[in-house]
């Protein structure tokens, strides 16, 4: 009996561990348990969500592709229609550039033949009129036309060599030098006149040619 | 018939142009009317050669008052002219 009871006091210790254990087993199963249930619902609705979302974004992406085709196709388009702008662009350049040529090409000549025309009709006749008075340059930098060297002619002046020389019948059939008449025709004041005007004139022409 | 008119009338243009010339002439010298007449060959070839070298020389003044003012007209349009890089670009 004593030996029972020793028995069952030395192993007494051993089975309220063995209870505790298994007591604790129990309570970490249950928490399993529940913590597997919960985790279950969480996936579930995860699951649920990614099926969700995989239905809506996989037409929106098809929408949105179809969408970037047709601006793709758009743009090609407007390629075309720039590069046709491009070519219109280039050709009234052209167009632009060729009526310019043919306008200010004439237009310049034609200037320049009225400037010419003018300065000679003007220079034709002051030299009869202002025999001894270099002519105004038709322009900055234009000629003067009076000059030592050159003949001049003063309509009165013929008048009175002629008087001055009463046997100029005599003369009057041989060739006529224009340049032997001119100091006859003209007065040495004149003269000196004359080459006063043509240096100014010289003058005038050599700056406004450098 | 109309040719002969005109000969005519052109004859007598020149003789009436002639008359008047002859008579300021002697009026403007004092000679008579026989030696400005006997003087008009003279005149005239001292005419002719006047205003062949007042030509010469008008035509030269002509020649440089164009190419001046073609290269006045010339610097002009380069002025006013666009550049190449002013040219818009797309």
């Amino acid at each position: 009996m004593t030996d029972s009871l020793l028995t069952v006091a030395a192993g007494a210790p051993s089975m309220a561990l063995r209870y505790a254990a298994a007591f604790f087993l129990v309570v970490v199963g249950i928490g399993l348990i529940y913590a597997l249930v919960r985790l279950g619902g969480t996936l579930g609705s995860a699951d649920k969500l990614l099926t969700d979302v995989d239905g809506e974004v996989v037409p929106l992406l098809k929408q949105a592709t179809e969408t970037l085709d047709g601006v793709n196709s758009e743009l090609d388009k407007v390629d075309v229609v720039m590069s046709s702008v491009v070519d219109v662009t280039e050709k009234v350049d052209q167009t632009t550039r060729v009526v310019e040529s043919a306008i200010t090409v004439p237009a310049k000549k034609a200037a320049a033949f009225g400037a010419g025309v003018s300065q000679a009709v003007t220079s034709f006749f002051n030299r009869g009129t202002d025999a001894g008075e270099p002519t105004e340059p038709h322009e900055p930098g234009g000629a003067g036309t009076g000059r030592a060297d050159e003949p001049t002619w003063a309509p009165g002046a013929d008048a009175a060599a002629t008087a001055a020389a009463p046997n100029a019948d005599a003369v009057g059939d041989a060739p006529v030098d224009p340049s032997s008449t001119l100091p006859v025709d003209t007065p040495p004041s004149t003269a000196v006149t004359d080459a006063v005007g043509d240096a100014a004139g010289e003058q005038a022409n050599g700056t406004s040619d450098a | 018939m109309r040719f002969w008119g005109t000969v005519v009338f052109g004859a007598a243009l020149v003789s009436a142009g002639l008359a008047y010339y002859v008579r300021e002439r002697s009026q403007a010298t004092g000679q008579s009317y026989t030696e400005v007449v006997r003087q008009l060959p003279a005149e005239a070839r001292r005419g002719y050669g006047e205003a062949r070298e007042r030509t010469r020389l008008a035509v030269g003044d002509g020649l440089r008052a164009a190419r001046s003012r073609e290269h006045q007209v010339e610097r002009a349009l380069l002025a006013v002219a666009p550049r190449d890089g002013d040219h818009p670009t797309l």
